[in-house]
This record gives structure tokens, sequence and C-alpha cells, in this order.
């Protein structure tokens, strides 16, 4: 049975915890070992992002991503970063298909939508 | 050019949006039309999510709800959706609408017109909308079977009566009947009139203020719903056709999940085409249900428990198949009075392998319906036709629901048909029997031939009282067993030509055959048997 990226960097955490500094390096080794068994590199890149993600979460950390059609002017970009904690790791997103606006996505589980396609979505359907 | 743009201006003045914080997930994997999606901890189940994709969203359907992620079914284009793509919540349980207008159309399991006929509802918000899982009425708003529904089939309605608010499984292997019974029943609906008498002379049906049709005879017609899983779209087409043909799509739907839809529409058309029932029978009226066919449903729902890695069970089907099947058939219901008296009438079909009805998909139906029609596939090859076994085949609420002449004429059929069943193996040696024996396999192969129908071709209540009646008091024992056929629809005749005030409608008003009836009906028979 092959497990999921999230579960096994779950388990990749918390035995992080549990293992004494000597043994961090062993540790690794038999993570890496395990996720190649599993599914090769591009499982090992899943569980690697998932591992970041926890991380994150656990020290507070956000991970902001700003999607807009075109690159936002400098001094408004720091306008809409100001508002977020300076720990916080903003990212700009390009994607000309949403025509005007912004969308804001926090950690990858939460989203604020302000973005043209979107209301002539709603408008039109 | 310019009311097109006056229009477009006044639904942009009009609209109102507020960009909301809203949890979002993504498809971390999809195969089959099945998808797991990280995120959205507050999904519920059977809940509906948008998918959206690069051509437009696609709705699934919330199915696993686990730790970390959401297994769930694609309800549309599913090969359009990636990994990666985002999903969110619409906080709507998956449901269908409903109304009258859906009566004469062909819907899918979500309740999308499938018959080039145009939108069903010209305006969507007087439509009602019926949750497509939901939980059965309970004991208190329930009451007990005691209307007949006719099949208009003699074999059926003589000794495995149906009541309206049953649930009654047709069971046979491929090619043996079953679809014909349920559509004979159907047919029947649009002539039944056992219990009120309309003495409008109109014979086309018709349509009351409420909107309900009402038979030749006044009687409220059931509102017939035919619910087609994984058949070909070539075999919905020929129904369609038959029941249009024989006037019966003005009070039919029919509900369609072709073999060319994915699994997840085979699974969804039952509590569909249940879901639409429960309108009607929530407004007191009367509903027949036909679910052709549970074993393909079955099938549909084990292909998609495995692709959610749910834990296969016998058979690999999933540990909740029973459940499956009990949940859909107990919402089959007669409802009390304070509940409007509205009834759903189940016919669920269930195809075996070989005559092999103790295997498990099977077994299960049988035990959760109120009885079952066994459809064998030697008597069919030996043109029996309707095939069915009576010895197996069994109604256990339909007798105090069957029509007092009906019991009074057929209440010895099943008897003298067992008899003969038991003395057919002495066939082959007439020559060397007994006089008494002689004449009981004689009455047993009259009533095997009596009881041959034509498939589409469903004989009003009182009609087959009538037959029987001559049959089963002897009147028929001394005539040509190989013209019987004949000599039936030519007493028919007789009987519609010269007696239906002082005979076939007084059975139809009263139900009942009472001293006068039977005076009148034994006269009309001798006059019947001396002209003949």
């Amino acid at each position: 049975m092959r497990y999921l990226p999230q579960l096994l960097a779950k388990a990749f955490l918390a035995a992080v915890k549990e293992t004494p500094d000597n043994k961090q390096s062993e540790l690794i080794k038999n993570f890496l070992r395990v996720s190649e068994k599993y599914g090769g590199k591009s499982y090992l890149m899943k569980t690697m992002k998932e591992i970041e993600r926890l991380d994150r979460k656990e020290r507070g950390i956000k991970q902001i991503a700003l999607h807009t059609a075109r690159p936002i002017p400098k001094k408004l970009l720091g306008t809409i970063t100001s508002t977020f904690h300076k720990n916080d790791e903003v990212e700009e997103k390009i994607n000309p298909e949403l025509i005007a606006g912004i969308k804001i996505v926090i950690d990858n589980e939460f989203s604020t939508d302000n973005t043209l396609k979107r209301k002539l979505e709603v408008l039109f359907t | 050019m310019y009311e097109i743009i006056e229009k477009l201006k006044k639904e942009i003045e009009g609209f109102k949006d507020s960009a909301e914080m809203k949890p979002i997930g993504h498809v971390i994997e999809i195969g089959d039309g099945v998808l797991k999606i990280s995120g959205l901890k507050d999904a519920r189940s059977q809940e509906m999510l948008l998918v959206q994709t690069v051509k437009g969203n696609i709705t699934v359907l919330a199915l696993n709800l686990e730790e970390d992620t959401i297994g769930a079914i694609a309800l549309g284009e599913y090969t359009h959706i990636k990994v990666g793509d985002e999903v969110t919540l619409t906080g709507k349980v998956l449901s269908v609408n409903v109304g009258r207008e859906l009566i004469g159309r062909v819907v899918n399991p979500l309740g999308e017109p499938s018959d080039g006929k145009g939108e069903i509802f010209s305006d969507l918000t007087k439509a009602a909308s019926y949750l497509i899982e939901k939980k059965a009425p309970s004991v208190l708003e329930r009451e007990s079977v005691k209307t007949p529904l006719h099949t208009g089939i003699k074999a059926i309605d003589s000794m495995i009566p149906i009541g309206r608010g049953q649930r009654e499984l047709i069971i046979g292997d491929r090619q043996t009947g079953k679809t014909s019974i349920a559509l004979d029943t159907i047919i029947n609906q649009g002539n039944d009139g056992s219990t009120s008498f309309d003495k409008a002379q109109d014979k086309s049906l018709t349509t009351s203020m409420d909107g309900s049709t009402s038979s030749p005879q006044g009687r409220k017609i059931p509102v017939c719903i035919y619910v087609a899983i994984g058949q070909k779209e070539s075999n919905v087409a020929k129904i369609v056709a038959l029941l249009e043909e024989a006037g019966a799509m003005k009070y039919s739907i029919i509900v369609s999940a072709p073999a060319s839809s994915p699994a997840a529409f085979w699974y969804l058309a039952p509590y569909a085409g249940c879901a639409i029932g429960e309108y009607f029978m929530d407004q007191g009226e009367d509903v027949l249900i036909i679910f052709d066919d549970l074993t393909k449903h079955a099938s549909a729902y084990r292909q998609i428990s495995l692709l959610l890695r749910r834990p296969p069970g016998r058979e690999a089907y999933p540990g909740d198949i029973f459940y499956l099947h009990s949940r859909l058939l107990e919402r089959s219901a007669k409802l009390n009075k304070e509940k409007g008296g509205g009834s759903m009438t189940a016919l669920p079909i269930i195809e075996t392998q070989l005559g092999d009805v103790s295997a498990y998909i099977p077994t299960n139906v049988i035990s959760i319906t109120d009885g079952q029609i066994y459809l064998e596939a030697d008597l069919f090859y030996q043109g029996i036709r309707p095939a069915v076994n009576a010895g197996l085949s069994v109604s256990r609420v339909g007798s105090s629901a069957q029509t007092k002449a009906m019991k009074k004429v057929a209440g010895k059929l099943r008897l003298e048909l067992a008899q003969f069943r038991e003395l057919q193996a002495f066939v082959q040696f007439a020559s060397d029997l007994d006089e008494n024996t002689k004449k009981k396999i004689q009455r047993g192969q009259l009533i095997t031939e009596i009881l041959k129908q034509n498939d589409f071709a469903p004989l009003p209540f009182e009609q087959q009282v009538a037959v029987f009646y001559a049959t089963l008091n002897g009147y028929f024992d001394d005539l040509d067993k190989e013209n019987i056929k004949k000599i039936e629809g030519a007493y028919l005749d007789y009987l519609l030509k010269l007696h239906e005030k002082d005979v076939l409608r007084p059975i139809r008003e009263s139900g009942n055959l009472t001293p006068t009836i039977e005076t009148a009906l034994k006269q009309a028979i001798q006059n019947f048997l001396q002209n003949k």
C-alpha cells in the first residue's frame, strides 16, 4: 500500500521530534530510502513540500500567494505585504486569465477571490 | 441589440458580489471519475463540491470524508480535471429539482433533460428541490398496504397481488421478461379503474385542476417512474417509444443513466428516481417506481467503492452493500392520512445468473422486499409467458390489498396449479390414469394456457376476474385447449359488447363479486357457450 505524501510527512516530522540529534542523519537516510521505494523522485518532492508546509504551520508562518493578471506595482505590493505578519512568506503569481483584480491564497487552504474572472463567472451562470 | 444591452445593464446593476475568505482544497489524485481532494476539512458527506478546471467548473460529490483527504466522484466530464485543480465547497447536499413538469420527460440522475425537448422548468424558482439521499418515512408516518395496484398480468394479479406502497422484486435470468412485466404494469395503470368509476364518456386520460392524471374510469393514475440503470441508449429509446405509443408517457417519467454514463450516474439514478417519487408521494399521490436493474446498481457501487479504496468484502462488494439497497427500498411506503395518504410502490429488478437466487445481491434484495416474482428461463423456453414460477413467487403483504372479487375467484388457483405440477410427471401416461387425476391434469393444462399472456397487452382487472371465474368453475373444461386463447378472446369480446353494464362495470366499481353479479356472470357464460 502506498501512503499519501501527507501521511509520510506527518510521520517524518513526528520521528524528527523523537529522534536524538546524533541519529538525525540516519533518520533522513531511512526516510529517503522509504520515499524512493514508494514513488521515486516526484513522490519525494511532494512529500518534501508537505514537510515544509507542516513545518511552517507549526512555526506559525503563513504562505501567502497573490494571484494577479499583471505584476503588482512595487508600492502597492509593499502595502499589501505590510498587512501580513513579517514572518509570512508572500509570493506573487501572474495569471493573465484572471483579467483584473486579485486572488489571495493562504496556506493553500483558504482563499479570497476578488478577480474579474470570477465576477464574470458569477454574473453569467 | 439595444434590448440585450439594456438587459445586461440591469443585470450588472443588480449584481452584488463580495469577496469572502473561503476554504479551498486541491485535487491530489484523479482516476476513472474518482477524485482524492486535500483540504476542505468542513466538507459534509454527500456535499457537492466545485472543481475549477480550465474548461469551467465541474461538480463532484463528496463520499469519503477521511482524516486528511476527501474521496469524491465526478458528476461531469472528469477528463477535464487535473491534479492541482482548486476545489471549493458549495454548502449544498446533492438534490434534484422536482415538479409536475417532469412528467412525460426523460431525465438524467441530476434531473437534467436528456430527451432533447428543452428545459424542464420554465421557472426554476417554482421547482421544489428534493434531497437525493433522504431518510425513509418512520413507522408512525406509515399505514398498512391495503389498496391494490393491478399489473394487468393475470398470473400476478391472481396469485402474487401487489398493493400500493409494497416493494415487490422481479427476479430472473436475462431475457426472461422482467422488463416486460414492469412496462406492462406501467401501461396498465392508464386502463385501471378498480375503485371509482367516472360517468364521463370520454375515454381519454383527463387532467384535473391539481394537474394529476385520471384513467378513463376516473381513478387517479399513479405517477410511474422508470429508472434505467446502465441500459443501452437504444433500449431506453425503445421503451420511451413503447410507452408513448401506449399513451403511458402522459403519466410517466424516465430517469436514465445509460451504459455510456459514468458509474457515479448509475449509482445515483435510483436515488434520484426515488426523490422524484417522494415529491409526488408527499403531494398525496400514488407512485409506481421501477428500478431496472439493481444488479447493475450494485456493480456500479462496487466499482466506486473499490476506486475509493474502501475495503472489499464478499464478491468484492463493500461492507455497506446491503444498506445501499435497504435505504433505497425503505423509502417506498404507504403514508398515513396525516401525511397525505400518498404511496410509493417499488418494483426493483434483479438479474440472476443461471437461476441462482442464492447469490449475494439477489438474497439481499429478496430479504429487503415484501415478496418476489420469480421468472424462470425453462418456463420461458417452454412457451409459458410470462414465465412466472408460481411456487417460488410470493407476495407477503399483497393479499390484504387484493380485490375481493379476485380473491374469491382466484383463491384456489394456486392450489390447483400446485396439484397439477405434482401430477405433471404423469402427463405422458394420461391413458393409464384414473378419471379424477386426468381431470386435475386437464384443469392444470387449461389454467397454464389461460395464464399465458402476450407482452404489452395488460388485461383490466374485471376482465381477469371474468376469465378466472369461467376457468376455475369448470365452464371451459370441455373446450379445446389448443384454441383456448381464441376462445378467451371471443369470451371477453362477448362480455364487453353485451355484459359491460351488468357484469364488468359492477365488478370494476365495487371490486366485489356479489351474488347478483355472480348470477349475471354465470348466465353470460352459459349464453356465450351456447352461442359459440
